[in-house]
């Protein structure tokens, strides 16, 4: 739970440092125009003002919050969900290779097969189905152009 | 308004609007009862696949998902103790219970009834009161309209924890702080754009709220793990007489709460189911039964949240301010097919405003025939094993998010807010404050400016107009009431005690 407190920390204090740069950067938009009316900045700066505040409130509060106990999440759960993640960066950084279709069609192929260990023929069989259905739906029906990759799989060709 | 309601029967009730909206309930059903999807997520992800159709069969089949996933997210409550739905998060607590008395089918029963009936009552009321809501504010300017997003933007934190308050409301200006990004609508500025061309316009809302909500629900759903569902059978599905008659007052006593607090912008379902079972926890003749399985525990809060789902649509439609998280999506929908809502939309759009309306009507007709039945068939769905579901969930988002404006940015975007959504529910950041926050952001940045203009710089102007006043001492109220009541009550107590 140390870990999920110093967890929640850190988002304040990136909320604190996010706040304050905006905050800091909206005088450059002007904050009131001339006669003194409302400018460009005066939002950014009057509300990266107030998430500063707030954040650092929070900040403060998660920094004297006694540690709860324990929480409850298996680690392997945890490996899941970072591979996933990790998976779904591979699978944009695809598709200007392989074509949205290919790249997400083989995600789901691969989540299911190896990350959670699904039979391989069923999994590969849900992969073809979702592909097929999503060319039927996006491309064929609502002619939405996705990117075909190096293979030209898709509808922007 | 009886005109208004034949002309609105007339134009959802053709062949196309009819099916649409059959293909929303449904959708929004099995949306609902998807642990990790939520109303919010179906009406954004879907939300593309409706951009070559009329605006009104759209906006059909886009608030037939959001009440079609009420009803569903009940199912995952009862079954599986895990709301598909945030509106059902208080149902699972007694729900859950009767489903492991083997009474699974009657509480669905009972929700669905509950729900039919709510959903009934706060239509008409809807009807009766947005038009004249509309009318009133037709006379608000811009401090009045200002005055109004920041009672949303409270409502939408007042109700919670001192700590989980001050966390919405560091959301609610977070929100209203992205909201910035982009080109300044009054002088052509951008503003925190970097150069780029895609951020111009502003971050894109809808492929913000499929990674909030989308994916970053699924991705947290990982982590968690999914739930072994209890069996419901068609046969338990029968409610008995003593069960339907406790049940009464509390689908009264819920519809009512539901739609008055549905109404405060800002104030969505999930408070109102909530605070109807609080209500019924007091006033029931069985407190001793609640949490432990209490039929009224089911009934109170189902019928609130759909209550509150429809009564959500008054600031919406009346002020263009929406009620919570997937008004704020629906609209944002609206903007999308160029139809600004607002007091005028009444005046300038009859047949889509009433089309909506009674297409309402139609839906949980279509949802009480439905669910009453076919709850336990729904229920199939969940044994579904969810390492299937969860990769075609994030396919779909992707592929939704890519088609709304054929670009890979977009994509990006939902990976970006997937993550940022998933810290969110990790360290229980509400994500509706940043939502209503985005949504409003530029017409609070637009009634800010103008009411500057007003005062000539000066921003006191507000406190000449009584209705502003009265509105931003309200939403003062709704924020430090909770604190300064309990400030008091401790005095009171601490005082007694020396007094002994």
């Amino acid at each position: 739970m140390r870990g999920l407190i110093r967890g929640e920390s850190a988002v304040w204090t990136l909320l604190v440092c996010l706040s304050v740069a905006m905050a800091g950067a909206s005088f450059g938009y002007g904050v009131t125009k001339d006669g003194g009316e409302v400018g460009p900045g005066f939002l950014p700066l009057v509300s990266g003002v107030a998430l500063a505040l707030l954040s650092a409130a929070c900040l403060l509060r998660s920094v004297r919050r006694a540690a709860p106990e324990e929480e409850d999440v298996d680690p392997a759960r945890i490996r899941t969900l970072w591979t996933v993640f990790g998976l779904l960066l591979v699978a944009l950084l695809l598709v200007p290779l392989t074509g949205f279709l290919v790249a997400f069609g083989l995600l789901v192929f691969v989540v299911s097969a190896f990350v959670e260990k699904r039979p391989l023929v069923p999994a590969a069989g849900i992969a073809v189905a979702a592909t097929l259905v999503i060319y039927a739906v996006f491309v064929l029906f609502l002619a939405v152009p996705l990117p075909g990759g190096l293979l030209g799989v898709g509808g922007d060709g | 308004m009886l005109d208004n309601l034949i002309m609105g029967f007339g134009a959802a009730l053709t062949p196309v609007n009819l099916l649409w909206c059959f293909v929303g309930v449904l959708a929004g059903t099995v949306i609902g009862l998807l642990p990790g999807l939520g109303s919010t997520t179906g009406v954004a992800v879907l939300l593309p696949l409706t951009l070559s159709f009329e605006p009104l069969t759209a906006l059909i089949m886009l608030a037939g998902i959001y009440y079609g996933a009420q009803y569903g997210g009940t199912i995952t409550s009862v079954l599986i103790s895990t709301p598909g739905e945030a509106a059902s998060v208080v149902t699972a607590i007694d729900g859950y219970q009767m489903a492991r008395r083997g009474r699974a089918g009657a509480a669905l029963s009972i929700a669905a009834i509950g729900s039919f009936v709510a959903a009934i009552v706060s239509l008409v009321l809807l009807m009766a009161m947005a038009p004249p809501f509309a009318r009133l504010a037709l006379g608000f300017g811009p401090p009045e309209n200002l005055a109004v997003m920041v009672l949303g933007l409270t409502t939408i934190v007042s109700f919670s924890s001192a700590g989980a308050r001050l966390r919405g409301l560091a959301m609610a200006v977070l929100g209203i702080l992205l909201a910035t990004v982009g080109v300044d609508a009054a002088t052509g500025l951008p503003r925190y754009t970097f150069g780029d061309v895609d951020l111009l316009s502003g971050l894109p809302f809808v492929q913000v709220m499929i990674g909030l909500f989308a994916v970053g629900e699924v991705l947290f759903q990982i982590r968690q793990g999914a739930a072994e569902p209890i069996r419901a059978r068609f046969k338990d599905l029968m409610i008995t007489r003593a069960e339907l008659s406790r049940s009464k007052g509390a689908i009264a006593r819920g519809s009512v709460i539901g739609y008055l607090l549905g109404c405060l912008p800002g104030a969505g379902s999930t408070l109102a189911s909530f605070l109807a079972y609080g209500v019924e926890k007091r006033v029931s003749r069985h407190k001793d039964e609640f949490g432990h399985g209490a039929i009224e525990g089911v009934a109170a809060p189902e019928s609130a949240n759909n209550a509150a789902a429809n009564a959500n649509f008054v600031p919406t439609l009346a002020l263009g301010i929406p009620g919570g998280a997937t008004t704020a999506v629906l609209l944002g929908a609206f903007m999308m097919y160029g139809i600004q809502p607002g007091p005028l939309l009444f005046d300038e759009q009859p047949e889509l405003v009433w089309g909506l309306l009674a297409s309402f009507f139609i839906g949980n007709v279509l949802l009480l025939v439905l669910n009453l039945p076919l709850a336990p068939m729904f229920a199939q769905l969940l044994r579904i094993p969810y390492g299937y579901m969860y990769p075609l969930i994030l396919v779909t988002s992707f592929v939704g998010a890519y088609s709304i404006d054929n670009n890979m940015f977009s994509v990006w975007v939902v990976f970006v807010f997937g993550l940022v959504g998933y810290f969110m529910k990790k360290f229980d950041l509400p994500m509706a404050p940043l939502v209503l926050g985005l949504v409003v952001g530029a017409l609070f940045e637009k009634a800010l400016v103008q009411t500057s203009a007003m005062g000539g710089g000066d921003l006191t102007i507000i406190l000449t107009r009584p209705v502003a006043l009265a509105v931003f001492l309200l939403a003062a109220l709704l924020l430090a009431g909770p604190s300064l009541l309990r400030l008091v009550s401790r005095n009171v107590r601490h005082e007694e005690k020396e007094g002994v």
